[in-house]
């Protein structure tokens, strides 16, 4: 019989039964919090952020990009062309190895870019351009292109929103309308499927086998060195909680913090704020060409003559050092990006956009706002719309409801009275939509292109153009000509670049900017 | 007895095929569309359609729910639409901390609420009794979310004595366990304290007049005798009644509970899937929350029995 003097004295002696082992305590554990939950693991079949820092902690890809936002070889050693540039080589570096022990070889890279091929925007541009993807051998990856494609480098290298990360041969041949669930990949962290939890917590180990490159490490390209043996995360949906656990000391990194609560972490001694994507959201305006009344040019021009940013990033944050007023139609501060609508963006004429919206023959049509709720960011973005176009004597439906059906309502063709739409908001991480190939808010594809489908055939030429440009300068012009266009055509409106700050413990150093968290590089002090 | 357990236990069979084909049918109506929702912000409506094709969402809905109908029948809810594992194991992954944590609350609910409620009815009218009173008027107004925060800011972040979020497994310590949900449990019982001690302080009012108080007390028998064996066994039938309506109440709770101090808990499930439109993994909770609702009023029903010896079925 167990005396209550037993059970009193085995009560006590649980708590010290479950401390950590001193083994366990040599384990050195990098905690961080994703900014949402992550669903899905593919992170060629999402562009979602959360899948996409998940991916450049399993996956490499064959070239990164560096703090300039100029492509670097990463698992390749380097490229030839040929002289009518339709044939690329690329040829991988040595030590490269899956997490499942076999070795990197080019037909899993070619298979790897062919399935990113079918789905990226930028990869989709290369795969319009491509005849072939294979392998000469298995350290060569040969490119055969129908057309030259001078920004080729530019696109298996790109930071965000599905980057080509490489895989082995059998699940690259997965089909793109299909998700990859087996996580092996050739990154510096190993995936640890049995302790995946969705939901809760994400787990990857450092990968033994990773044979990191020997140059300093900058955004995603350079030496890709695993300080950390385990990185958790934590998904802790509450912002308050977040920021409670990091000033607590139960997690080392959050990645975005909401703005009301960032004074509460700087004031904190052991934590501070962290900038990680010194570019970014772009917040946009997008019309639904199809319908009346946005299919007319002048009324989407009369809209931009009353557009005024500074309501939409204030609405996002309410500090300033977090706003910056980007009169482009592409995010200003990265490379090629001249601030080519003073003048034309962010006028504020409102009377002058009632006089423009009488002239174009607006005729009273229902303007239907699209606007979720549910999306802290952006539901704000439909109320100030709404406002600006009552005022300029729109007859505007705001029509409130959850991000789930907004999704859905978006990609509905039909007219205004059939459940369609005439506006939506939304917003892009700056370096996505970085250059006239990967802005879909700026291309002109029409039905097939991105929602709103803009149809813009002089556009669409002078994407190929700049996608095919053989000179730097010959490459900046045509940017500047898309550019230009996007501003005459207005397919969009842009409304303002804003920044997020996560928080970090001040222990942590070397981390590394990009636009989604890298935990290489990344050591406790 | 056996023959009213069986008879109950069938008739969750009808409840269970109703709560089936209504959630199906409801999901089905509603707007929102996991296809373009997977597909993310660039996807072309080309993108979508094979998306959709590929999940099987373009069939029509008689198809649909026979499949999964069958599926559910054999033991199989089919696969989440996003993490594309069964969903099975998603709501296995689940339970513990769910189940975990209505435990805790109801142990603290129930040992807090009894004394509180016989307290006030044995000094009905005292400044005790207002108190307790006043306490569970609280308990009602103020958001469980709110005493959460602040309970995080002051035992958490301030003092350091708890975890500010999280569940640690009952497999990795009991203490560890039991220390990561006292506070999610603390403020989860707010509301269920406040609703027991109201009902045991309303119904020991009741017994406390009766006549057979009255006898055991001219008997002579001591006042806590009077109080808790005589009073309250008999005022039990409506408490108990009450707990059984607040476990399902306590689900509802756990939502937010969950949410704010990072539990993976179904409740958080449940809600994820809606706003992303897991129809596969939504049906399943709620098919799981209406068979669980089932089966605790049953248990209730058969607690009447050992409370009551008047009861019988």
């Amino acid at each position: 019989m167990i005396s209550r003097r037993t059970l009193l004295g085995a009560a006590a002696a649980t708590p010290l039964l479950s401390l950590p082992s001193f083994a366990q305590g040599a384990t050195k554990t990098l905690r961080y919090v994703p900014s949402s939950n992550l669903t899905i693991l593919d992170p060629i079949f999402t562009p979602a952020a959360v899948s996409i820092t998940h991916g450049y902690a399993v996956f490499d890809t064959l070239y990164g990009m560096d703090a300039n936002m100029e492509p670097a070889p990463q698992m390749a050693e380097g490229h030839t062309v040929s002289d009518d540039g339709l044939t690329w080589e690329i040829t991988l570096r040595d030590g490269l190895m899956f997490h499942d022990g076999e070795p990197v070889r080019a037909q899993d890279c070619a298979a790897s870019l062919e399935r990113w091929s079918k789905r990226d925007g930028f990869g989709q541009a290369l795969g319009a351009a491509t005849e072939s993807f294979s392998a000469k051998d298995d350290k060569t990856i040969v490119i055969k292109l129908t057309r030259p494609f001078g920004r080729l480098l530019h696109a298996i290298g790109k930071p965000h929103s599905s980057p080509a990360f490489i895989m082995p041969e059998r699940l690259a041949k997965t089909d793109i309308s299909e998700q990859v669930t087996e996580m092996v990949g050739s990154g510096p962290f190993k995936f640890m499927a049995d302790e995946y939890v969705s939901g809760d917590r994400v787990v990857y180990e450092k990968f033994e086998g990773y044979n990191p490159r020997s140059e300093p490490a900058a955004w995603t390209s350079g030496g890709k060195v695993a300080h950390f043996d385990r990185v958790i995360w934590n998904i802790i949906p509450d912002p308050a909680t977040a920021a409670a656990a990091i000033q607590a000391g139960e997690v080392d990194w959050v990645a975005s913090i909401l703005p009301d609560l960032a004074p509460l972490i700087e004031m904190s001694p052991d934590v501070e704020l962290f900038r990680q994507d010194p570019f970014g959201l772009i917040s946009v305006l997008r019309f639904n060409h199809l319908q009346a009344p946005f299919d007319n040019v002048e009324i989407r021009r009369a809209v931009l003559k009353a557009i005024d940013q500074t309501p939409y990033m204030q609405s996002v944050t309410a500090s300033e050092a977090n706003q910056q007023q980007c009169l482009a139609s592409f995010p200003c501060g990265l490379p090629g990006v001249n601030e080519l609508g003073e003048g034309i963006i962010g006028s504020l004429d409102v009377e002058g956009a009632k006089q423009a919206l009488k002239d174009a023959g607006y005729n009273g049509e229902r303007v239907v706002i699209l606007n979720p709720t549910d999306i802290a960011s952006i539901h704000p973005h439909g109320l100030i719309t709404a406002d600006i176009l009552t005022k300029i004597g729109m007859n505007v439906d705001l029509q409130d409801t959850d991000w789930g059906t907004v999704v859905q309502r978006r990609v509905s063709k039909e007219s205004v009275d059939n459940g369609g739409w005439s506006i939506a908001h939304t917003n892009w991480p700056a370096i996505s939509i970085d250059n006239p190939a990967t802005n879909a808010t700026t291309r002109g594809l029409g039905e097939k292109g991105w929602w709103g489908w803009s149809q813009d055939e002089v556009m669409e030429e002078t994407v190929a153009d700049w996608l095919s440009a053989q000179s730097d300068e010959e490459a900046q012009q045509l940017f500047d000509k898309a550019h230009a266009r996007a501003l005459d055509q207005v397919p969009t409106i842009p409304l303002g670049q804003t920044f997020q700050d996560g928080a970090v413990r001040t222990d942590l150093t070397g981390l590394l900017h990009a636009s989604v968290s890298l935990f290489w590089n990344v050591d406790r002090a | 007895m056996s023959a009213y357990i069986l008879r109950r236990i069938l008739s969750t069979v009808p409840v269970v095929l109703f709560v089936m084909i209504f959630v199906f049918s409801l999901l089905y109506l509603a707007p929102g569309d996991p296809a373009a929702i997977l597909a993310g912000d660039q996807a072309t409506q080309e993108d979508i359609e094979n998306i959709r094709t590929q999940l099987g969402l373009d069939r029509s809905f008689p198809v649909r729910f026979v499949e999964w109908a069958g599926g559910v029948f054999q033991g199989d809810f089919g696969t989440s639409i996003f993490t594309r594992e069964p969903v099975s194991t998603m709501i296995l992954q689940r339970v513990e901390p769910t189940v975990s944590l209505m435990i805790v609350t109801l142990i603290i609910a129930l040992a807090i609420a009894i004394p509180m409620g016989v307290a006030a009815a044995w000094k009905r009218g005292s400044l005790l009794d207002r108190f307790i009173m006043l306490f569970a008027v609280l308990g009602f107004s103020v958001p469980v979310f709110v005493v959460g925060y602040v309970l995080a800011w002051t035992l958490a972040l301030k003092l350091g004595w708890l975890p500010v979020q999280g569940y640690t497994p009952i497999a990795e310590g009991i203490w560890p366990w039991l220390r990561s949900l006292i506070l999610p449990a603390a403020t989860l019982s707010g509301v269920y304290i406040a609703l027991i001690a109201r009902i045991t302080r309303a119904t020991m009012l009741e017994i406390l007049q009766q006549d057979y108080i009255r006898t055991a007390r001219a008997k002579g028998a001591a006042g806590h005798t009077v109080l808790f064996i005589h009073a309250l066994r008999n005022a039990m039938v409506p408490i108990v009644t009450v707990v059984g309506l607040g476990i399902a109440l306590m689900i509802s709770g756990a939502v937010v509970i969950e949410t704010v101090f990072a539990l993976p808990g179904l409740g958080r499930l449940t809600v994820e899937s809606i706003l992303r439109r897991d129809y596969p993994v939504i049906q399943a909770v709620i098919l799981v929350f209406s068979f669980v609702y089932v089966i605790i009023n049953l248990l209730i029903d058969l607690s009447y029995t050992l409370i009551d010896p008047r009861i019988s079925y």
